[in-house]
């Protein structure tokens, strides 16, 4: 019998790092990533020191005047932090509470809920602005006109016009994100860490505050830093419902300024610069808050969530989930129905002031809405296609792949999150002007600007499935023969299509409702909805604004509709 | 004698030219180093076990053969083919190296049918699909899921899974099979009826098995040679008789069976003398070792006696050796066996007994320990 | 031994080697957009190079019908130019794509294109007739001499003429709801804007747009130096559109449009919708919106028909009906308007169009003004 092996007495030496290759799967994202982001954060960073002709491209006189005159102008960061986090607190809130309701509670109808409460996010802020700018306004708006009827009195019950009423609008519109967030990670939280505690004598109230809250705090700051970081670029709410009350955050300072002659590139680079900044702080903090805490969520192998039975707070808790879905969804569609039917600008229920000429207009008569409608669309499947693949294989690079630099990836990836969109979209146009071949003014630039934008949603979604999949079961598909490309196709993707299925139509629909980001890279020819809605608004009149509107929320509706179909009619895992 | 039983390992395994090589193989996981310089080869047609406990290296051992991590230093050969050599560069890919796997967790396939999981393998080679049908489907038979064949993969309970595991890993005609663990996650009446099937399916093929386990009776019972691995090192290797009756060291003694530990001072002796263990006083002749074990700093030496081996008889034999008045203080019944707890002048003994016969708690016995089953080991 | 001599490393994925179903769709969505994008006009520039024509060549109308799609920037709004462009191209066959930019947008743009010697734009129609001055002064204008030049007076046509003309003229008078607002308290001039009644209550465009620019401009020689201040104390509302200005007068949500482009007014009547103009005797703010031709166009033929109908008795008549605004021609004239010569009508003079047209006036314009709405 041999003799154990040579145990020598003093240890190894640490092994040296084997000389492994970067895979082209990891290099490639990280080359595109940092030409993506870094050169439009060095042409805003280059043009936030520019001191000398507004226009030149790249600046020549450097100086620090932009942000000393930025100093007289803290109010615009200001606004944008008061209302990023207020909102962020109160989408937050309901997230949570809704995300609790559904997925730990025997509160009734989960399923039709679930759909209904994600609605209102690929809907989008536009949709809300111009519906809650319908039912609020002061005067006219159809919630004060009910209450006017109702009470008879003069004063209108609220103004959608206020600080309070964008922080309101924003955060509903923005709540489904937290749900979704929280939800994912109350879906796999273990119940019997909650079952221990009603053991041990404490209500469900006190075992949802102290046992289940603190467990969720990791992706409760997850989600919190991903609304505040899309929050401190919002810019179609505060716009539409703030600058006709002097309210101004960041965003709609420079849109104004690009809309002026001559346009303060400097300063709204400036501006551009500290909110990426602010931004940036906040990514980075929370990520170290994160490492603190023990990641991860507890995953049970066969496991049947517990549910809390809520007995006589069921009803309420009902109340409050239809209290949502009313205002989120239910009356803004329906007002922007009823307006898009008007033949004059205001608000009537009688029939025989009713048309569907506003949707002949926009649908067949308006050349700009009708191409954007077109090009909006097939952006949606650019956007949704590409972005999946490269999320995809971004996230099995990082997941499964032994490649070194795998870990930077990943952080890559993320970064598009601390730069708001606005911000990088005019940073974008820069350097798509500069560079030498034919991109500007092309439908590809948008591609590629929403591709960068909404990766790190992308890569979320698709990380979560990938690290679900058994890595055993990929091994088994190389152990018998198959190479990457095969096992891939094989195995790793059909057991993905669910996710790659649920994970397209978001980006699908995201695309089609966004506006920050494609703002300043549409122009003629290459006009898309988010925008054109936008410019409708600034220059149109309220029924055809909603009857575009009401289009745009009709094709993401149709998207979701038929993804569901789909995910249903596969037998998937 | 020591030579003696070296030759008596069964197959022809030693002296045969080995079919899978692995040399001074050294792997890390997470700059942490879990497998130090192992060697060992197996045989063609060779099942053989790397045993031990969590931890010890046994499956990322496995899992440098197959291809799934790469060691940082090492050479492996696979039927005269070098998969692997730090010196000269090489790593052949996974797929490339025509072998089979079965996984802890089975990875079946849950998208595909038991039919497609087994035909996987053939298909990937690009046989004639007439041929991948009867070869799989004959596999299927095997292990008796032909009726399954065309049942969705997700249906299928913990032990068809298995089945289908090993049939789509023998279907594939690999040049050798791993398995990880492939019982664990079973229960204990599935696991031995699997054991069974496994070792007759092995019988069938013949071809070169690596199995890893913790569980010293499947190691046991299944394998021609058993590899005992702790922290990353090779304790002992062997066939499974051998290590039984020979453990080298402490670990092993323990590791395998039940085993008493006693420890004690070497009396002085003469070369052809036996040897004797003084424990407490009392001596002990050992089995004969062609050098003596490693001893404590203190100078003692460990003794493992195992525990079925040790003897209980109610009247005395004084002409044997290893011989002493004992007390029975307790008596666990265990259903096939019997444990005892034996007080006698070396300290505390187990024994273990048959209910055929039993001894009364607080009874005077006597213990005997036959000296080849004094067996000094290795202090750790 | 066989040897052994394989890739050292795990093979590589590369981009070739994903997963084909997903390369295929790829192919096929980009070769779809690859279909579109190339059939969408302005996307791939237009392969035709113009011929620099003379400035009084004639266009010829079936080149015109050849050079593809023309492409008009303009300030308007965006349903009437398309509505008034439907008629365009019915008359002559010349498609016509528009983009509605404000100045702050357009200019930038234009100076970029021409940077990067990539200008797509033919014809541009704008409310900043100092700045489309400076650009007739850098040579940036292709000039034309239409023979409907000879209808308008000189100060509605550049110096030398054919560069740009006045398209309509963009009076501003004070506008309200005689709902929310009765006429006896309703502001008479300029100087009553400045009531403690009105704080809050008064609407303008913001600083982006020419209109504005205007009225600061040809305002600030008129009323007392303190005027801006006390305007900004009364914590005015900055619109995007005159558009806008009036949805929130009609709504009661604002109850003055400080200073309104008149052509909201006929707008307001046609939708039965009461509404009252005010001409300030101090005078009316107005801009005289130039056209004129860009001159790197690559349609040249395509622009000077255009220029020629737009600037025709017919083109004027039907422009300034849709808008509901004044024409620079005498021979137009717009029902439910009152006449021009009853307006005191204020446009930057002669003199002053250098001042006008400069970069840092409008700065100072842009900072001011952005304080006063509040920016």
């Amino acid at each position: 019998m041999s003799v154990a092996a040579s145990g020598a007495a003093t240890p190894l030496a640490p092994p040296r790092h084997a000389a492994r290759r970067v895979r082209a799967g990891v290099w490639l994202p990280l080359v595109f990533l940092a030409a993506g982001l870094g050169y439009p954060l060095l042409l805003l960073i280059a043009n936030a020191f520019n001191v000398g002709d507004a226009q030149a491209l790249p600046p020549t006189e450097f100086g620090i005047a932009n942000f000393a005159e930025l100093l007289n102008h803290l109010d615009w960061i200001g606004n944008t932090l008061l209302v990023s986090i207020s909102a962020t607190i109160l989408a937050m809130a309901i997230g949570i509470v809704l995300a609790w309701i559904l997925y730990r509670t025997t509160v009734p109808g989960q399923r039709v809920f679930e759909v209904l409460i994600a609605i209102p996010y690929p809907l989008g802020p536009l949709v809300g602005a111009l519906a809650w700018s319908a039912l609020g306004s002061p005067q006219e708006g159809l919630l004060n006109q009910l209450y006017a009827s109702l009470t008879g009195v003069q004063e209108p019950l609220f103004n959608i016009y206020s600080v309070p009423g964008i922080i309101f609008v924003m955060a509903i519109f923005e709540a489904p994100v937290a749900v979704l967030m929280i939800g994912a990670a109350m879906q796999h939280m273990d119940s019997a860490l909650e079952e221990s505690s009603t053991v041990f004598g404490a209500g469900k109230l006190r075992t949802a505050f102290r046992v289940t809250l603190p467990l969720m705090l990791p992706a409760i700051l997850s989600a919190a830093l991903f609304l505040f970081t899309s929050m401190m670029g919002a810019f179609a709410i505060p716009t539409m419902l703030g600058t006709n009350a002097r309210f101004y955050v960041a965003t709609t300072a420079i849109y104004v300024m690009f809309q002026s002659y001559p346009p303060n590139y400097p300063l709204a680079a400036a501006i551009g610069v500290v909110l990426v900044v602010i931004t940036a702080l906040a990514v980075w903090a929370s990520a170290r808050v994160l490492k603190k805490r023990t990641h991860a969520i507890i995953f049970g192998r066969n496991y049947r969530p517990r549910r809390m039975n809520m007995r006589g707070w069921t009803l309420l808790l009902l109340a409050f989930e239809c209290a949502y879905v009313l205002v989120s969804l239910v009356l803004p569609l329906g007002v922007l129905l009823l307006a898009s039917l008007q033949k004059s600008g205001g608000l009537s229920w009688m029939v025989s002031n009713w048309t569907l000429s506003n949707f002949h207009y926009v649908l067949i008569d308006f050349p700009t809405t009708r191409q954007a409608i077109g090009n909006s669309l097939l952006l949606g499947v650019g956007t949704g296609t590409l972005g999946v693949a490269v999320a995809t294989t971004i996230a099995w690079m990082v997941h499964r792949s032994q490649s070194p630099g795998r870990r930077l990836l990943e952080q890559a990836t993320m970064l598009p999150q601390a730069f708001p969109r606005l911000i990088f979209a005019f940073g974008f146009m820069w350097m798509v002007m500069s560079l030498p071949i034919h991109l500007y003014g092309t439908l590809y630039s948008v591609l590629l600007a929403y591709i960068i934008v909404f990766l790190p949603l992308a890569y979320r979604g698709m990380s979560g499935v990938v690290v679900q999949i058994d890595r055993s079961l990929e091994e088994a598909a190389r152990i018998s023969g198959a190479r990457w490309g095969r096992m891939m196709r094989t195995v790793t993707l059909p057991l993905l299509r669910a996710g790659l299925l649920a994970n397209w139509v978001l980006l699908f629909m995201i695309s089609v409702r966004e506006v920050s980001a494609s703002l300043f890279l549409s122009g003629p020819g290459t006009q898309v909805l988010g925008p054109a809605i936008f410019s409708f608004w600034d220059s149109g009149g309220l029924p055809r604004v909603s009857a575009l509107a009401v289009v745009q929320a009709v094709i993401i509706l149709i998207a979701l509709v038929v993804v569901r179909r789909l995910a249903r009619a596969k037998p998937g895992r | 004698m020591a030579t003696e039983i070296k030759l008596a390992s069964g197959n022809a395994a030693a002296a045969a030219r080995p079919f899978i090589e692995v040399k001074g193989l050294t792997a890390a996981y997470d700059s942490k180093i879990v497998v130090r310089e192992v060697s060992f080869s197996v045989a063609a047609g060779e099942h053989l076990s790397l045993l031990g406990p969590s931890g010890c290296g046994k499956s990322t051992t496995l899992r440098c053969i197959a291809g799934l991590e790469t060691p940082v230093e090492g050479e492996i050969v696979i039927d005269s083919e070098v998969v692997f050599s730090s010196h000269r560069r090489i790593n052949v890919p996974t797929e490339k190296r025509k072998l089979s796997m079965v996984f802890q967790s089975y990875a079946i396939w849950p998208h595909m049918t038991v039919f497609e999981n087994v035909a996987y393998g053939l298909r990937t080679q690009g046989v004639r699909e007439d041929e991948v049908r009867s070869e799989a489907l004959r596999a299927l038979q095997m292990v008796g899921m032909v009726e399954l064949a065309q049942s969705s993969a997700t249906a299928l309970s913990g032990g068809q899974q298995q089945r289908v595991a090993l049939a789509r890993s023998y279907a594939c005609r690999p040049k050798a099979i791993l398995l990880d663990e492939p019982l664990s996650n079973l229960d204990a009446r599935l696991r031995s009826r699997m054991r069974e099937e496994m070792r007759d399916l092995q019988h069938q093929f013949r071809l070169s098995t690596i199995y890893v386990t913790h569980d010293q009776e499947e190691a046991m019972a299944m394998s021609d040679r058993v590899i005992v691995m702790r922290d990353g090192r090779i304790e002992q290797e062997g066939p499974p008789l051998e290590i039984y009756d020979h453990p080298q060291s402490r670990f092993v003694a323990d590791f395998i069976g039940a085993a008493n530990i006693v420890s004690g001072h070497v009396r002085p002796h003469g070369a052809g003398q036996p040897v004797i263990l003084d424990v407490e006083g009392t001596a002990i002749e050992c089995a004969p070792r062609a050098a003596l074990p490693r001893a404590h700093a203190d100078g003692s030496h460990m003794l493992a006696i195992r525990a079925v081996y040790a003897e209980l008889r109610r009247d005395a034999v004084p002409e044997l050796a290893n011989h002493w008045p004992a007390t029975i203080e307790r008596r666990i019944l265990l259903g096939d066996l019997v444990t005892y707890a034996v007080r006698w002048p070396g300290g505390n003994l187990r024994v273990h007994g048959f209910p055929n016969d039993l001894f009364e708690e607080g009874s005077r016995v006597h213990l005997h320990v036959p000296s080849v089953r004094a067996i000094l080991v290795d202090a750790d | 031994m066989k040897d052994a001599r394989k890739v050292p490393t795990e093979v590589e994925p590369g981009t070739k080697e994903s997963a084909p179903s997903l390369t295929r769709r790829r192919i096929v969505t980009a070769a779809g957009a690859g279909l579109v994008t190339s059939g969408f006009p302005f996307l791939i520039t237009a392969g035709k190079a113009a011929a620099q024509s003379a400035a009084g060549a004639p266009p010829d109308l079936a080149a015109a019908r050849k050079e593809g799609p023309l492409l008009l920037w303009h300030g308007d709004q965006e349903g009437d130019v398309v509505e008034y462009i439907k008629g365009f191209t019915q008359k002559t066959g010349i498609e016509v794509v528009q983009q509605r930019l404000l100045p702050g947008a357009a200019w930038p743009k234009l100076d970029a294109e021409y940077r990067t010697g990539n200008s797509n734009v033919d014809v541009y129609m704008t409310s900043d007739a100092g700045t489309m001055d400076k650009h007739r002064k850098e040579g940036r204008l292709l000039r034309y001499d239409s023979p409907e030049l000879a209808a308008y007076a000189p100060q509605y046509k550049s110096k030398p003429p054919g560069y740009w003309t006045t398209y309509y003229i963009n009076i501003g008078p004070m506008m309200y709801d005689p709902r929310y607002v009765s006429e006896d308290v309703a502001p008479k001039t300029w100087m009553d804007l400045l009531d403690p009644r009105w704080k809050g209550q008064i609407g303008f465009q913001n600083a982006a747009a020419g209109t504005s620019y205007a009225m600061w401009f040809v305002l600030r020689d008129i009323l007392p130096k303190d005027y801006w201040d006390r305007l900004a104390a009364q914590k005015p509302r900055g619109y995007s559109s005159s558009t806008q200005i009036m949805t929130d007068v009609h709504r009661g949500d604002v109850k003055i449009g400080g200073r309104v482009s008149n052509f909201q007014y006929l707008k307001s009547v046609r939708k039965n919708l009461p509404v009252k103009m005010v001409f300030p005797p101090e005078g009316a703010p107005s801009v005289t919106q130039p056209v004129g031709i860009i001159g790197t166009t690559k349609r040249p033929n395509a622009a000077k028909i255009y220029i020629d109908y737009l600037l025709s008795q017919e083109g004027q008549q039907k422009w300034n009906t849709i808008q509901g605004s004044y024409s620079a021609r005498s021979d137009v004239n717009v029902e439910g308007l009152p006449p021009i010569t009853s307006i005191k009508v204020l446009i930057p003079t002669p003199e002053k169009f250098e001042e006008y047209g400069s970069a840092a006036t409008h700065a100072e314009f842009v900072k001011l003004f952005n304080r006063i709405v509040g920016l």
